[in-house]
């Protein structure tokens, strides 16, 4: 657990429930969270402001699509994954491959997800 | 005076004709001196014979000496002159006894009568001759009152004989001809006829054997069939070769003319004629019968001994073969068409299908056992024109007006028309005539046939039926098809493969419109599974999917199309000569199609999303130190909130939710009576996932409410109101008379759900005021907009 120590995490995450949940387990796991954005507005200021190691990205936001955030923090050079209830194919980002996580996703799922991207 | 005198005396003579003018030339000196001095009587008599055109003769004293007149010598032929004036006896020596008869009874004063006397006379140059006389002998008396000639009155009735003895023949033969033809008429065999025929031949001309035989192929071969033979004479049935019968008998059979002997070893000596002596042809006639030049058969009449054949037995012999001939014809004919009537009979009843037969004059003359087992008609009942009581009374006057209008026009027909059936049913018919013409041509009335066609009919009825079927079934699904002709490279579409492509009925379809009117990224696919198809080496089916822009309309539509290419040999290979299908529009279903993978995308991401949503809720549930069966409870009721929404928003279509709906069906699911929860606001409508938000978030409001606040006692009370003030929701929770709020120490998921999941979930504000009298809920934020 020492290691995500001090690591902060952006969270996009339009469901409010699940952002919570998320923001939850990701103390647990020891990181810090920026957010959560609900709304793609928001998640942009974030992701262009805030400073973070890495994201996790809702795909759907109220019907609107993160790929904007996701050039944001390609060009920040700041790794991220996606989350999502689409099937992988769903993700339709013309960036280059990111880890998609597929929703309802397990604690330990997220963990060695986020560790995986911040190797 | 005495040159008068003497003129006088032979004046007798004058106007005597040419006998007349000979008997005053002669020199008659030597017998009855000279004419001046002839007695009285004499000149007398002779000058009325002189003038009577009766042939008569004066045999004048007791030699007889001739004196005729004109009509005499006509009888006396080449006799006369030299005859006149010659004793009788000398002038007639071939009849000299008669004469001399005569003269011997005339002379003593007798008469003498003969009526068709028949005599042989050389009266021309010698020729004999056989004639019949009636003859009158009468004395004429001399100057002195006694006998001295005898006239005799001569009438020849040789032509009246002749001419009885043909009508004598001839009714002699008409008479053998009846019986003949009575004997033969009820003969239906052939070798009866021949038999018949012979036996009366034989005796009627008392002849030894008639004998009948028939020619082989060869014509040669001759087996006589059959013969009569009269008493005494032996039969000679049995096989001989005609060769043996010797070259005149053969010259003259083959060239179709008789072979007739009267002596036959004289006529023919015995090289030829011994074969034909030992077979009993002492005389013979033997008739030939050709039949298409050929000698088929023969007939003779044979005699032992030599026989002077008269004209009149030839003739009748030709006759009678001839006749028998044609009879034997007639009869094998009539066997032959006896025969032929049989076995049409013996077929006809056979016959599955009904037949008939009708005279020239319309009549039924027959109808086959298939006719009368069909309709049930009494057998002959159909005969005449009772066969049109078994028609459809409604098809009667078509039928009999076929029949009689081909009867009157001789010409093949045929009618359908309706029969009834012995069980009384009726059904459909084709009757189908054809005329009967004999070998002249002549019309002999119809030979038809009736087939029960209700069988073909309901076929025909049944491939109607489901062609127009299959046509509308065509319309209905709107299936279009096409025809292309590989070789001739030509294209044929019905007018709704025409629509489908958006063009009019009347557009011309060539191959390349086709290509022209696909989509551009279907055209190369759509072109080579064509080309795949027609290839040789492939199957020959075609079954694609492709986009075409209509050509006028440029409308875009779905198209499946399959069709199937027919081949025939070619050279060594084979080559596609018709390729034919059709297309079917596929739009709809391919909008359905992808409308359904939407559908369930979107079911299937709602889904994940709310199962992340549980997950979300059960991780936070059951969380902290509390027990374990408050924190089911907690979960059980923020999942029934959840369903509820749920419920509600599907209810919707999952296109907006009602506030009120929501707050109270949230509310009343965790506390029944709702009769302390008031409501006041519009109704409105917020998007799907506000709702479940606003549902969350009123749950944990309730089951605080419920738990601590004013539901918790008997007569606490929740006040809900809403509106839209500039655009902005406002919404309050009022809890008034609960006990005591005391503010929580710590805030927990119901806290951090309303003030910042609805907070964010509403783009606003919303706080909870745990007031002591009662706790305060507000939402502030902008009227949600629907998608």
């Amino acid at each position: 657990m020492s290691e995500p120590a001090g690591r902060g995490i952006l969270l996009v995450e339009d469901e409010a429930v699940i952002a919570f949940a998320l923001e939850d387990m990701l103390g647990e796991l020891g990181y810090w969270v920026v957010g959560p954005a609900f709304r793609l507005e928001e998640a942009l200021l974030m992701a262009e402001a805030e400073t973070f190691d890495a994201a996790i990205l809702d795909v759907n936001l109220n019907d609107q699509r993160s790929y904007a955030v996701a050039d944001e923090l390609n060009r920040r050079g700041i790794p991220f994954l996606f989350a999502t209830g689409y099937a992988e194919e769903g993700v339709q980002w013309d960036g280059r491959e990111v880890d998609v996580l597929a929703k309802p996703y397990r604690c330990d799922q997220i963990a060695a997800a986020l560790k995986r991207l911040l190797a | 005076m005495l040159q008068a005198v003497h003129r006088d005396d032979a004046a007798f003579l004058r106007n005597g004709g040419e006998c007349g003018e000979l008997i005053r030339a002669r020199d008659w000196s030597g017998s009855l001196g000279q004419v001046e001095q002839w007695p009285g009587s004499l000149k007398t008599v002779t000058a009325l014979i002189l003038r009577s055109p009766v042939a008569m003769v004066m045999l004048w004293g007791a030699d007889g000496i001739m004196i005729y007149n004109d009509a005499y010598s006509i009888f006396a032929g080449s006799k006369h002159p030299q005859q006149l004036g010659m004793p009788v006896r000398e002038g007639w020596p071939e009849v000299a006894e008669f004469n001399d008869h005569v003269m011997k009874v005339g002379l003593a004063g007798g008469t003498l009568q003969f009526r068709r006397q028949e005599l042989t006379l050389y009266r021309n140059d010698g020729q004999p001759e056989q004639v019949w006389m009636d003859l009158d002998y009468s004395p004429v008396t001399s100057d002195d009152g006694e006998p001295a000639g005898v006239l005799a009155v001569v009438v020849e009735t040789t032509d009246r004989v002749h001419a009885e003895e043909r009508l004598r023949e001839r009714e002699e033969r008409l008479r053998f001809f009846d019986q003949l033809s009575e004997s033969l008429r009820v003969l239906t065999r052939p070798d009866e006829v021949m038999a018949c025929t012979a036996r009366l031949l034989g005796e009627h001309l008392a002849a030894s054997v008639v004998a009948y035989a028939d020619m082989g192929e060869d014509e040669d071969v001759m087996n006589i069939r059959g013969d009569w033979a009269s008493d005494g004479s032996q039969s000679i049935v049995g096989t001989y070769s005609l060769t043996t019968f010797g070259r005149t008998a053969n010259t003259a059979l083959r060239a179709n003319r008789p072979f007739i002997t009267f002596d036959t070893l004289a006529e023919l000596g015995p090289d030829e004629g011994q074969a034909l002596l030992d077979l009993g042809l002492g005389a013979t006639v033997c008739m030939p019968y050709l039949r298409e030049g050929r000698l088929t058969a023969l007939m003779a009449v044979h005699q032992k001994a030599p026989r002077e054949w008269t004209n009149n037995e030839l003739g009748l012999i030709a006759e009678v073969v001839d006749r028998s001939w044609a009879h034997v014809e007639r009869v094998r004919a009539e066997a032959v068409l006896r025969e032929s009537e049989q076995r049409f009979r013996n077929m006809a009843d056979n016959s599955p299908m009904m037949m008939w037969v009708t005279d020239p004059t319309g009549h039924c003359t027959y109808l086959n056992q298939r006719w009368y087992e069909f309709t049930g008609q009494q057998p002959g009942e159909g005969e005449g024109l009772g066969w049109i009581q078994a028609v459809h009374p409604e098809d009667r006057p078509l039928a009999e007006r076929a029949f009689l209008e081909a009867n009157a026009d001789k010409e093949d027909y045929n009618v359908e028309f309706r029969l009834r059936r012995a069980d009384g049913s009726y059904r459909w018919t084709i009757d189908a005539a054809a005329a009967r013409k004999d070998a002249d041509g002549r019309f002999m009335g119809y030979v038809g046939s009736v087939i029960d066609i209700d069988e073909r009919r309901e076929a025909e009825a049944a491939i109607r039926d489901s062609e127009r079927r299959l046509r509308l079934a065509a319309t209905a699904a709107n299936i279009g098809t096409w025809d292309l002709d590989p070789v001739a490279g030509t294209l044929k579409w019905d007018d709704r493969c025409k629509a489908l492509f958006g063009l009019p009925p009347d557009a011309e379809i060539t191959y390349n419109i086709w290509l022209a009117g696909l989509h551009p990224e279907d055209c190369e696919a759509a072109d080579r599974a064509v080309q795949d198809a027609l290839s040789p080496e492939g199957s020959g089916s075609f079954s694609i999917t492709y986009r075409t822009i209509g050509i006028q309309d440029r409308q875009l539509r779905w198209i499946s199309a399959n069709g199937r290419a027919v081949f025939e040999p070619h050279g060594e290979s084979r080559r596609a000569v018709r390729f034919i299908g059709t297309v079917i529009d596929i739009t709809e279903r391919k909008r359905a199609e992808q409308h359904q993978r939407l559908l369930i995308d979107e079911l299937s991401h709602r889904a994940k999303n709310l199962l992340a949503i549980i997950q979300s809720v059960a991780q936070q549930s059951f969380k902290g130190a509390r027990e374990p069966a408050d924190m089911l409870r907690a979960f059980e009721g923020r999942l029934g909130a959840l369903a509820a929404a749920h419920g509600i928003l599907t209810r919707q279509k999952w296109e907006a939710a009602p506030i009120r709906r929501i707050i109270c069906d949230t509310i009343t699911a965790v506390k029944a009576d709702d009769d302390r929860l008031q409501l006041d606001g519009p109704d409105l409508m917020v998007p799907p996932k506000t709702g479940v938000s606003l549902a969350m978030a009123v749950h944990e409001l309730v089951t605080n409410a419920v738990k601590y606040g004013s539901f918790s006692n008997e007569h606490g009370r929740v006040l809900i109101k809403w509106r839209v003030d500039e655009g902005r929701l406002k919404l309050a929770w009022r809890e008034e008379g609960g006990p005591p709020v005391v503010a929580p120490e710590r805030r927990g998921f119901g806290s951090r759900m309303i003030e910042r999941g609805l907070a964010a979930e509403l783009g606003g504000a919303v706080r909870i005021d745990f007031r002591p009298e009662g706790v305060v809920c507000t939402v502030d934020a902008p009227m949600p907009e629907l998608a």
